[in-house]
């Protein structure tokens, strides 16, 4: 089963016919993500990779039948469109791949998924896979492996380097999700840490966060609440110095607030152990399963 | 459709939370000045102070005939705290109005120098409010916060009696009626004239807040007088980068922002996300997390990050070798560790870009490079080809930068 996607999703992408759409709708393809159709205006008609590329999001669904998906390749001025097109248009689950999205426009997107019930993906995101099963995104996926472990993480390379950690450690994933690191995204740890609790294929989480925010503090509450199952934490940015901005999260960062010991601090006191580098990760995976 | 509007929070680390107003990673919020900021509300339909800015002393004259006495005089900078620094200063005369505009210009707020003055008509008040416009993220939507304790720092308010703030989130699809802001004053306690016409005036400023794609929205305070209304005697207005490029009216604004050295400005403006730190090893990955991760993996190792630079994703060789170019012209650094790991990346583009470098014999300070992910032996043979090793793993990267750093 995995979350979110598996081998029987059917997906579109919306900007195929772009060099990131093209290029990565090859490699999914080749991941064996089963792609159905394209969007690009004024490009209907064409083929790329194989998959016909249609002018709109409606003669996709109409002429390629129960469509699950849209991953979104369109640059960022147009996302807000694209995105709308594709929720306005019954799909339940939008990955929003690009990033410098302006966040008055996530803020639209994020409502009007809320109100047709879609789960939105991103922006700013690598997208989501389920190992050997399918990918809707541009992460690397010679890393991944098939397993029982589902990761979380609001950064696409940091992922990368956790999972390719466990890979090596043997510990396979049953799907990985990047919420996105913009500071509005479509779906949040929690709802995500949700779908895992309820997934009989997934037995463990690693969640990967990062300084700036709150999403982390939130999250480690509703694991001591919510969860049944074991959660390993792991969160960059120790080094990040304190007063300076990292991109903007300097902002919190002097308030005490949203800083990496900060989030460390909440994981530990809700009982979830914490790594300090990407590669401790399996080795406190492995932990749990003892316990 | 069920429309869920103006969701009551009053949670006080919701508030907390939504007044940092903040933003993380390659996210920019472009500040403008007060008095700027003082026009677009203006223009909005919101009552300001007669005023005007000068630069130089020979100019006050002429702002005093338009503006009268007493004045307020206000330096004009990005960086927040000017009260508590002692920089806002009232005048009674021509030439107390004079000697403080001289001081003021040769003073400075924690390392920004003020170059201009505003001099505004001091104004008769009954009460202080605030109103504030900004972005929840933890909700994912815009939050409209008043209170009747105007004229202090709100947050010191919302630390201490959380009760005196209100705040609101919005359907930022279908926006927040007059009414329902008028509704939310209410619960502060205003009445009479001055309930609607603070509503009216916080509508005006959500208005605000959604055209110029606002991080946030600011009046604190708003003066509540007996014969002219409600007046905004400061606003703050910070707006997004990301959507500049729809906003010709405001590419004017862009300028420099505070707390930023050269280096830190020219990565800025070539697209990447650049640090300075004390330390002598150059840090240059891809994506915020790993690059960050990469720094305390740094220090892990017993090496002293320079800086951090995030190249972000979908890097082409030109990209990548600015990146390096700029890496390069920090002369702290002794070593440079490229951390990689593609996912819309390269490797061979990101090869490419070093490459470039290497061939313009420009490559003065050694790499430790790895490359992981997409296009991975690609890049690793278009290194090879030019002499520079290429690692698997972030800690072996890591030992060479450190050994690399500690060598020379």
């Amino acid at each position: 089963m995995a979350i979110l996607i598996n081998g029987e999703t059917r997906a579109i992408v919306q900007g195929i016919t772009g060099k990131h759409g093209s290029f990565h709708t090859r490699l999914m393809k080749d991941y064996g993500t089963k792609i159905v159709a394209g969007v690009t205006p004024g490009k209907g008609g064409q083929q790329v990779e194989g998959v016909p590329v249609f002018d709109t999001v409606k003669e996709a669904l109409h002429e390629r039948h129960k469509v699950d998906a849209s991953i979104v390749f369109v640059p960022a001025s147009f996302a807000k469109d694209a995105a709308f097109e594709a929720i306005e248009n019954g799909l339940r689950l939008v990955v929003l791949i690009a990033e410098h999205i302006p966040v008055h426009d996530a803020m639209e997107i994020k409502e009007i998924a809320g109100r047709y019930g879609a789960i939105m993906i991103g922006p700013n995101t690598p997208g989501l896979i389920s190992p050997a099963k399918s990918k809707l995104g541009i992460m690397p996926s010679q890393i991944f492996r098939e397993g029982r472990v589902g990761v979380i993480s609001r950064s696409g390379t940091l992922t990368n380097e956790v999972v390719n950690h466990l890979t090596m450690a043997g510990i396979g994933q049953s799907t990985c999700v990047g919420i996105g690191g913009d500071p509005v995204t479509g779906t949040s740890f929690i709802e995500i840490l949700s779908l895992f609790e309820n997934d009989p294929e997934t037995d463990r989480v690693v969640m990967i966060g990062e300084i700036g925010g709150q999403a982390e503090e939130d999250a480690a509450l509703f694991v001591k609440k919510e969860m049944s199952k074991p959660v390993v934490a792991y969160v960059a940015g120790r080094a990040a110095p304190l007063g300076k901005r990292m991109g903007h999260a300097g902002a919190i960062i002097e308030r005490g607030m949203g800083t990496a010991r900060s989030k460390v601090k909440a994981f530990r006191e809700q009982g979830i152990p914490v790594a300090e580098f990407p590669w401790e990760v399996s080795d406190l995976m492995s932990r749990t399963r003892r316990s | 459709m069920d429309v869920d509007y103006a969701t009551q929070s009053k949670y006080f680390f919701g508030i907390l939370e939504v007044l940092s107003s903040i933003q993380c990673k390659r996210r920019v919020a472009i500040r403008i000045l007060e008095y700027e900021a003082k026009a677009m509300i203006r223009e909005a339909g919101i009552d300001v102070p007669v005023g005007s800015t000068v630069t130089n002393l020979s100019q006050v004259q002429e702002v005093l005939k338009k503006v009268g006495m007493p004045v307020v005089v206000k330096p004009q900078t990005l960086t927040k705290g000017r009260g508590k620094a002692g920089l806002i200063r009232f005048a009674h005369t021509a030439n107390e109005t004079e000697r403080t505009v001289f001081e003021l210009l040769q003073s400075d707020l924690r390392g920004e120098k003020v170059r201009k003055v505003l001099i505004e008509e001091k104004i008769e008040l009954d009460k202080e409010l605030y109103a504030g416009l900004s972005i929840d993220r933890t909700v994912g939507k815009p939050a409209i916060i008043v209170s009747a304790a105007g004229g202090v720092d709100v947050e010191e308010t919302a630390a201490k009696s959380p009760m005196e703030i209100i705040s609101t989130h919005v359907d930022v699809v279908r926006g927040i009626r007059e009414h329902e802001v008028r509704r939310l004053v209410k619960e502060i306690g205003l009445a009479g004239n001055a309930l609607a016409d603070f509503a009216a005036a916080v509508h005006k400023l959500y208005v605000i807040f959604r055209q110029l794609d606002a991080w946030t929205v600011e009046v604190n305070p708003f003066a509540l007088t007996k014969d002219r209304g409600l007046i905004a005697l400061d606003a703050v207005i910070e707006i997004d980068d990301d959507a500049l490029y729809r906003h010709r009216e405001l590419q004017h604004l862009l300028r420099e922002p505070q707390e930023s050295t050269r280096l830190e400005d020219e990565a800025r403006k070539a697209g990447f996300a650049y640090v300075e730190m004390d330390g002598d090893i150059g840090v240059l990955g891809n994506g915020a997390g790993l690059t960050m991760a990469t720094l305390d993996i740094v220090q892990r190792f017993e090496g002293q990050p320079a800086y951090f630079l995030d190249i972000g994703g979908g890097v082409s060789p030109e990209e990548m070798k600015k990146a390096l170019e700029l890496a390069l012209m920090n002369r702290n650094a002794k070593s440079i560790l490229v951390n990689i790991f593609a996912g819309i990346n390269r490797c061979d583009s990101i090869a490419n870009g070093i490459k470039e470098v290497h061939k313009r014999g420009k490559l003065d300070i050694p790499l430790a490079v790895r490359l992981a992910g997409t296009n991975e032996k690609e890049g690793r043979a278009i290194l090879k080809e030019i002499g520079i090793d290429v690692y698997n793993s972030t800690i072996d990267a890591v030992k060479k930068a450190v050994s690399l750093s500690k060598v020379r």
